[in-house]
């Protein structure tokens, strides 16, 4: 019980802490897109 | 294992967080903080000189007669993207038409004052049917012009039958007139300047140019001489053309008047280059030439966009004719736009706007 | 997985044998296969240079856009009926693909002719219909043209609406029917819907496209404060990016997220939503990456800086985007597929995004020679739409009719 509890939070943590880098990951390949379409302006 | 679960657990959650963090930043970017990130708009203006006076006069705006036969043509051939040097072009058989023909053409004579007094005779566009144009180049004195060697230079728009295919009727009368193209012509128009013939669509033309040649290109805006410039637009055009110019002209104490041939990069898209690249193009005095909204009469709502924003622009003479067509003059005087009729003579149909032997003058 | 599929359509219950074994080798052959069909299509029917010269250019794109509805009637709405699976499983693939073709085409041109030209164009409104057009003394070509142009955006909206009830719904709520009933059931509510967001999206275009204004007939567009134009075309251009979304989710991106959602309908409803949220996203980043590049739009203009164009041109990078996920997916095995659910999405997704960019590089530099087309991007009579679409059907009969013969071929079931 107590040890699926533990498995269960980590992997809400792992999730949680997994899509907070992955947003930055995203907005900062964004920000590449938006470098590209000024040099091709 | 609990460690290797944790793991794939934040590869996921960051596989997921990554695709939501690009299209939220796309999403944000590209509505509430658009204006934000846009690079502002970076005037370049140059500034072309004066003139003094302009004198434009329409030696022919009547391309084909019948918009039925024409498109039948069109049709027949296999619509509007097909070459038009592979066209079979009616040309007989209209009695009602131009020298029999359904086919005419468009044609400009202009004279420009420069500010030393010297006058520039222009001769923008030779039309399409040689005998049609010859009879209006003989009517309005282009002919005799052009046989004296008065006329300075020809310039034309672009590759069109209607502006092109009566090339013979002006190398009759001056062969080594110098000429001005847009860049963009085909080989099969540069081996129709040098006197090959295109049978099939009944373009012939046996008299080679030798004369001087300048292909301009959209680099830059190409000053001929002070007050008097040609802008060229890399535009995709139907019947398998590329390219137009068009004519800026800097009239002292009136302002700039733009003089086209068809105008298929779009009025308003011309007047917004102009505006970005030409001194004092924020207003725009007089337009005058085709204007491509409507040549077959056929109608799209974006025509309409441009009627209901032609007025913002403040043109104060507007001298269309050609492929504006019917319905757009009928609109565009509806909207209150200062559309100049014309007197409907030398077989123009309506008294609409510049016909047929119609000039506007300018100083 | 909580999700449970409520109905399935046979093609995924397909099993392959793979004649070709390597699968890169198995996807490139399988694509150069598909584009030499293509081509071939291309000359017959539409290139201004070659035989029927169709693209004129509304009259073949109007053909090439019902084909795409007509191939997702066929096989996601009927479910390949009236031919029984055991059929479908025992016939060779090349035969099978002569048969659906045809039936493709005949299907479609009974729909252009009877249907619009002959019933509803004649007896409701004459601009869905050549002949009648014609008579009311329009010029023969622009009566095609125009006719073509609304019958071609009826069939815009149906590739948004048909395919997201079997996809989406999973035909709720009525799944346990039986074909054909389920198939005729699923149509005439897709065909509904799609009929009435066509009077909301397209027919105020029409409004404005005749002359005078047809006033007591259409609404004046609504969209025109906003979006500045009068043209349908913003119109055609969301909608577009709508159906690339309804099939990327269906291909690339397996239903995710909104398959986590339990029950139908709101496992469906969740799905619309989320297909709308990404249209919106793509048409909005469309949008904002061409006032990016050529400056914004301006009222008025054409051309490149048309604001109408620049809608219509979002829906042709949409569709750019869409030919790329469904290579992917036909003819690479939707790859990756070892990895968990969201890291294969997110490999796939940058894959289609590199490849769109790739193959809008390879259409605006080869597109002239290849396929008659004139160079440049804006051309008021010219719609990359048409050939990227005929090559998505290509796909499609390849994938759905031929099973991507001669790379794999059914293994039946014993």
């Amino acid at each position: 019980m107590e040890e699926a509890k533990t498995a269960e939070a980590q992997e809400k943590s792992g999730w949680g802490s997994g899509i907070a880098v992955g947003i930055l990951v995203g907005v900062a390949l964004f920000c590449l897109t938006y470098a590209l379409l000024i040099m091709a302006k | 294992m609990e460690k290797d679960f944790t793991r794939r657990t934040f590869i996921k959650g960051m596989a997921v967080g990554t695709m939501a963090g690009y299209l939220g930043a796309a999403g944000l970017s590209s509505t509430v903080f658009k204006n934000q990130l846009l690079p502002q708009e970076k005037l370049n203006q140059v500034d072309i000189g004066e003139i003094k006076a302009l004198k434009i006069k329409v030696v022919s705006e009547t391309s084909w007669y019948d918009n039925n036969v024409f498109l039948n043509d069109v049709k027949g051939a296999g619509g509007l993207l097909v070459n038009q040097y592979t066209i079979p072009w009616t040309c007989a058989g209209v009695a009602a038409g131009y020298q029999g023909s359904n086919l005419g053409g468009f044609s400009t004579y202009i004279e420009a004052t420069l500010m030393d007094g010297k006058v520039m005779k222009i001769h923008f566009d030779t039309g399409w049917n040689p005998a049609w144009m010859e009879k209006r180049f003989r009517e309005e004195g282009v002919a005799e012009k052009l046989a004296k060697k008065e006329i300075d230079f020809m310039v034309l728009s672009h590759e069109h039958i209607d502006h092109f295919f009566g090339l013979e009727a002006t190398l009759k009368f001056y062969p080594d007139i110098p000429l001005y193209v847009p860049k963009g012509f085909y080989q099969e128009g540069f081996d129709f300047l040098k006197g090959k013939s295109f049978p099939a669509a009944n373009a012939i033309n046996n008299i080679p140019h030798r004369g001087k040649m300048t292909v301009l290109d959209s680099s830059k805006v190409n000053i001929l001489y002070p007050g008097i410039a040609l802008m060229t637009f890399d535009v995709p055009i139907i019947l398998r053309v590329f390219g137009e110019q068009a004519f800026v002209f800097n009239v002292k104490d009136k302002g700039l008047v733009l003089v086209t041939g068809c105008c298929h990069q779009g009025i308003i898209s011309y007047m917004e280059e102009v505006r970005k690249k030409v001194k004092g193009g924020e207003k725009i005095y007089a337009i005058e030439g085709g204007l491509h909204i409507s040549p077959f009469e056929d109608w799209d709502p974006q025509y309409d966009d441009l009627i209901m924003a032609f007025n913002k622009y403040g043109v104060q003479k507007i001298g269309c004719n050609h492929c504006t067509g019917f319905i757009t003059a009928e609109k565009m005087h509806k909207a209150g736009l200062p559309v100049i009729k014309g007197t409907a003579r030398n077989m123009t149909k309506r008294d609409i706007y510049l016909g047929n032997g119609d000039e506007l003058a300018i100083a | 997985m909580s999700h449970q599929v409520l109905d399935t359509l046979f093609l995924e219950e397909r099993k392959f044998t793979h004649i070709i074994k390597q699968p890169v080798v198995r996807g490139v052959v399988n694509v150069l296969l598909a584009f030499a069909f293509f081509m071939a299509l291309w000359w017959v029917f539409m290139d201004p240079r070659g035989w029927l010269r169709w693209y004129t250019p509304q009259y073949g794109y109007m053909y090439i856009r019902w084909l795409l509805i007509v191939a997702i009637w066929q096989v996601y709405i009927f479910n390949f009926w009236p031919f029984k699976i055991e059929w479908l499983e025992k016939t060779h693939p090349l035969q099978k693909g002569l048969i659906m073709i045809g039936i493709n085409f005949a299907i479609t041109g009974i729909l252009v002719w009877v249907f619009y030209y002959w019933i509803f164009g004649k007896l409701a409104i004459p601009y869905f219909s050549w002949p009648e057009l014609k008579k009311t003394g329009l010029s023969d070509f622009f009566s095609r043209e125009y006719s073509s142009l609304a019958i071609l955006m009826m069939a815009a909206i149906a590739s948004w609406l048909s395919p997201i009830w079997p996809s989406a719904f999973e035909n709720y709520p009525w799944h346990r029917l039986q074909q054909p009933a389920k198939g005729f059931t699923v149509l005439a509510v897709t065909f509904l819907f799609t009929t009435y967001a066509y009077f909301i999206f397209m027919h105020p275009h029409y409004r404005v496209l005749f002359y005078p204004w047809q006033e007591y007939t259409a609404a004046f567009p609504w969209w025109y404060e906003s979006f500045r134009t009068l043209s349908g075309n913003f119109n055609v251009g969301w909608i577009m990016c709508a159906t690339v979304s309804v099939w990327l989710t269906e291909t690339i991106l397996e239903h995710y997220p909104f398959r986590l959602v339990e029950k139908q309908p709101w496992r469906g409803l969740a799905g619309f939503a989320f297909i709308l949220l990404l249209a919106w996203i793509l048409f909005f980043t469309f949008t904002f990456m061409q006032d990016m590049v050529w400056g914004v739009s301006v009222e008025g203009a054409k051309r490149l800086m048309a604001p109408d164009w620049r809608y219509l041109h979002n829906g042709e990078l949409a569709v750019i985007l869409l030919t790329v996920a469904l290579a992917l997916y036909f003819y690479f095995d939707n790859w990756p597929r070892k990895f968990s659910t969201e890291v294969n999405l997110l490999v796939r997704v940058a894959i289609v995004i590199v490849g769109a960019w790739g193959l809008h590089w390879l259409y605006y530099k080869f597109s002239p020679g290849l396929l008659g087309t004139q160079a440049g991007y804006s051309h008021p009579q010219q719609f990359p739409m048409a050939p990227v679409i005929l090559f998505i059907n290509v796909m499609l009969y390849h994938g759905w009719f031929m099973d991507c013969w001669p790379g794999r071929r059914i293994r039946k079931e014993s």
